[in-house]
């Protein structure tokens, strides 16, 4: 048995491909691997071959993901202005996602390649977000020239365009490590000067040494104050002018009374200092911050990636009445009234009514139902939907930014802007806890002042200092930001901070059917065979004649097979109802109940061919007929165990579809899921998440569809698996990347447990203040004390949080 | 000990030069792909036409 050169693959002798590289004969086992080997031996970098720690998926395979024509379009001015930066006729920069990469060698291949080819400035590639970096010269190097080379090494690229969120993530997280960074680099100086006061209190210290050592620590503290913690100011003062309240209140109010007081102590030269305390508070609030938002930057950037997609083209007739002659155009730049060719496998580029020709057509991004329907002349297409068989000539009613498809997305934006916020914990209690540290602080001060005490003022600011919530403030972000971690490493994305809080409170799963419940593709389910032809030989010869058809049966038929055993020839698929062709010598028929009767002698005399429900094809000889094939639409494996799982929670169950009530109550049934939703539009699935959110639930949505995107931004959380298409993707809450339905019940018991260690930590830190706040009244907290116990207090909550790191979800 | 007015002053100083350092690899982009370097090392070396094993 030979194996691929290239990708590793089993060879199989009638598709194997051979090539000389490097003087020797090497099998390849298609012409795509053998293509991409040549092009990797002439470019001298041969060396991949070596390096690379994990081998690529076949090229023939992985080169269907993206329309051929995609490339031609990129120059486009439209299209090119929508991703390319600094775009003039010298230098042009790009960002791309590059599609395939499978190991860090691929980097280097990429990288090597392009920087090879003539009018490239730079290429860098990012192995972590799969973003390749470009710098070239227009006038040199086409952008399509730039995708084909790529192409030519065995990879594909789409354009990434940086959103403005993206962008606003980026810099945020640049400017919050400079903040961190600075903070830290004063603090351990401010800390060094703070020992040596720190050991006064045991022996003497002249005086000059003190006040040298104060002045400096004061230096050091400027940039921290003004700089480093800017954002918790401006944060209080936003609150401040909303009338709301978050953390950023009472620490603001902390940082400045211990500033301000410890500025006049240093000017005075009595009184205490709190130099060390703002330093150490600054810097672990910073950290925290930092880590938090690194964590989401990177779930946003996965996100971003896996969601990048090509942007779409259209086959535009040059002559209306000649579909010979197209032009390739972006599908942006279509109007009503042209007309565009639409091959097997393509998505319509917009809406329009058939003109010549009839086909299948796969309309699941619209409606989310697996079934293909037939459209001949005269019927209508939505954009978005996918060609299944038969090429046809389309006259564009409306330009693609008015399509069904463009509706949906409207829709989805609107949800998104509508969707409920959950607040934190913490941010709810932030309000109250200012008020009464201020009133206790006011109140310490009249009391020691009433008492003709000296230091009422020193007592005073002590408890506004030890009231600084340092700890409080680190309960939710370090278990939210461990929990992102925990929950990357099982395979989940969480790309929305509150979704851990809202996935632990959510009452109610609704779930979509097709392909979040079920399987996305049909499956074969059984094979009944009347002649004395066995199931595999039966079954063989109708894979065979499959193999020329899209439609979803013909796809399930191929796969149930893993080689194909015979070749069809004189295929003449009948649009709609079947394929002929003949196979062993013997012409064979493969279809509906009609178009075997229409072909086959004895068709009617079994009692078995009666109208059966669901998808059922036949295979018949010129004689009689040979096997039926019964179709089903399977649920995944782990779908029981999850609702079975689910079923042992407080929570509600339901089921929406936009399927049919059969097939709706078929799989409702099998799940012993009570409520369901059949035949209904994204609107309906819309309203049906509004009005039980209406009524008081907390509502989780489950699905994958374009169809179920507006509702998974409605709801208060939402999750999508892993096949999912790409707008379902990009707006879900939860991604989960492995393609297991069980990982939803990883993350719900994973966010349960986060949300104990919150409330945890929530109810220790105020605990931690209550006991600070009151040893300060008392007069019994020295600044020592006060920076000792801030950083205890941090420290037992981030250890308390990591302990979600280690959390093991029981398996279903 | 009044070397320490000599010596802290140089200590801030020292401090404030390596904060402009920190701010400029920051604002260069060094910290923006952590992973990605760690690889690079590894493929660097060779970068020339080799023959096959």
């Amino acid at each position: 048995m030979t194996e691929c050169y290239h990708c590793g693959e089993v060879v199989q002798a009638e598709q194997q491909a051979i090539r000389e590289i490097a003087g020797q004969n090497r099998t390849m086992c298609c012409e795509g691997c053998a293509t991409v080997a040549a092009v990797i031996h002439a470019s001298g970098l041969s060396a991949y071959y070596r390096k690379r720690t994990a081998l690529p998926r076949p090229v023939d395979e992985t080169k269907q993901s993206l329309p051929e024509a995609f490339a031609d379009i990129l120059d486009d001015e439209m299209i090119r202005s929508q991703f390319v930066r600094s775009d003039h006729e010298e230098l042009n920069e790009a960002d791309f996602i590059v599609q395939n990469m499978h190991c860090p060698s691929c980097v280097w291949l990429i990288e090597n390649r392009l920087s090879a080819v003539a009018g490239i400035d730079s290429a860098s590639v990012n192995y972590r977000t799969q973003k390749l970096s470009l710098k070239w010269r227009r006038a040199e190097l086409s952008l399509a020239d730039i995708a084909r080379t790529i192409e030519s090494v065995g990879y594909q690229v789409v354009p990434y365009s940086h959103s403005e969120f993206s962008r606003t993530i980026q810099a945020r997280h640049q400017d919050l490590l400079k903040r961190t960074g600075i903070a830290g680099i004063f603090g351990m100086q401010i800390m060094v000067i703070a020992v040596a006061l720190y050991a006064s209190a045991w022996t003497s210290i002249e005086i000059a040494y003190e006040e040298l050592f104060r002045r400096l620590s004061l230096l050091f503290v400027l940039p921290i104050m003004f700089y480093c913690a800017a954002p918790i100011f401006r944060g209080a003062l936003q609150d401040l002018k909303q009338r709301s309240a978050t953390m950023d209140v009472p620490i603001a109010l902390g940082l400045m009374v211990a500033f301000i007081a410890s500025l006049f102590a240093t000017l005075s030269g009595t009184g205490e200092i709190y130099y060390d305390s703002i330093a150490m508070f600054v810097f672990f609030q910073l950290t925290a911050r930092f880590l938090e938002q690194g964590a989401y930057r990177k779930m946003n950037e996965r996100i971003n990636s896996l969601t990048a997609a090509a942007p779409t083209h259209a086959n535009r007739l040059t002559d209306p009445d000649n579909p010979e002659h197209v032009d390739v155009v972006p599908a942006l730049r279509l109007k009503a009234g042209e007309r565009v060719l639409v091959r097997p496998g393509e998505a319509f580029p917009a809406d329009g009514h058939i003109v010549k020709g009839s086909t299948d057509i796969n309309e699941a991004i619209l409606t989310g139902e697996s079934n293909v329907i037939t459209q001949g002349t005269g019927g209508p297409v939505f954009g978005g939907s996918i060609n299944v068989s038969q090429p046809v000539v389309v006259k564009v009613s409306k330009p693609s930014s008015a399509s069904a498809l463009a509706a949906i997305v409207e829709l989805l934006e609107k949800s998104v802007s509508q969707k409920p916020s959950g607040t934190r914990l913490t941010d709810r209690i932030a309000g109250k806890f200012s008020a009464t540290v201020v009133l206790i602080a006011v109140l310490t001060g009249a009391f020691w002042y009433y008492f003709d005490s000296p230091g009422w003022l020193a007592h005073s600011i002590a408890v506004l200092v030890v009231a600084c919530p340092c700890a409080l403030a680190l309960a939710v972000p370090t278990a939210l930001t461990a929990t992102v971690n925990a929950a990357a490493r099982e395979g989940i994305l969480i790309a929305r901070p509150d979704a851990v809080h809202e996935l632990a409170r959510a009452d109610t799963f609704v779930f979509d059917k097709t392909g979040t419940l079920t399987q996305s593709d049909a499956q074969l389910k059984h094979v009944e065979t009347f002649s004395n032809k066995d199931r595999p030989h039966a079954l063989g010869i109708a894979a065979a004649l499959a193999s020329a058809s899209e439609h979803p049966a013909s796809k399930a038929l191929v796969r149930s097979l893993k080689r194909a055993k015979f070749d069809a020839t004189d295929i003449l698929a009948t649009h709609g109802s079947g394929i002929a062709g003949v196979v062993n010598g013997k012409k064979h028929f493969l279809g509906s109940l009609e178009f075997i009767r229409a072909n086959t002698v004895h068709a009617l005399q079994d009692s078995v061919l009666e109208e059966q429900s669901g998808l059922v094809a036949y295979l018949s000889d010129e004689q009689r007929v040979i096997a039926v094939f019964y179709f089903d639409n399977p649920l995944r494996e782990d779908a029981v165990p999850l609702i079975g799982w689910l079923k042992t929670l407080p929570v509600k169950l339901a089921l929406v579809t936009g399927d049919r009530k059969a097939e709706a109550h078929r799989v409702a049934a099998r799940l012993d899921i009570a409520q369901t939703h059949w035949g209904c539009s994204p609107e309906d699935k819309l309203g049906i998440i509004k009005l039980r959110q209406s009524e008081g639930e907390y509502v989780a949505m489950v699905g994958d569809g374009v169809n179920d995107a507006p509702v998974l931004a409605a709801a208060n959380v939402s999750v999508a698996p892993a096949n999912s298409q790409q707008i379902a993707k990009a707006h879900a809450d939860v991604l989960l990347l492995d393609d297991q339905l069980k990982l939803l019940a990883v993350v719900r018991s994973m966010a349960e447990f986060a949300v104990n260690i919150m409330r945890n930590n929530t109810i220790w830190a105020i605990a931690y203040n209550l006991v600070g706040i009151s040893l300060a009244a008392a007069g019994l907290v020295p600044p020592l004390a006060a920076a000792v116990g801030m950083s205890v207090s941090s420290l037992a909550v981030v250890g308390n949080s990591l302990r979600i790191m280690s959390f093991k979800p029981t398996p279903i | 000990m009044e070397v320490l007015y000599l010596l802290l002053p140089i200590a801030l100083l020292v401090s404030v030069v390596i904060a402009l350092f920190f701010l400029w690899s920051v604002r260069s982009g060094q910290y923006d792909d952590l992973d990605g370097e760690a690889h690079r090392v590894l493929m660097d070396d060779d970068h020339h036409p080799t023959p096959e094993p």
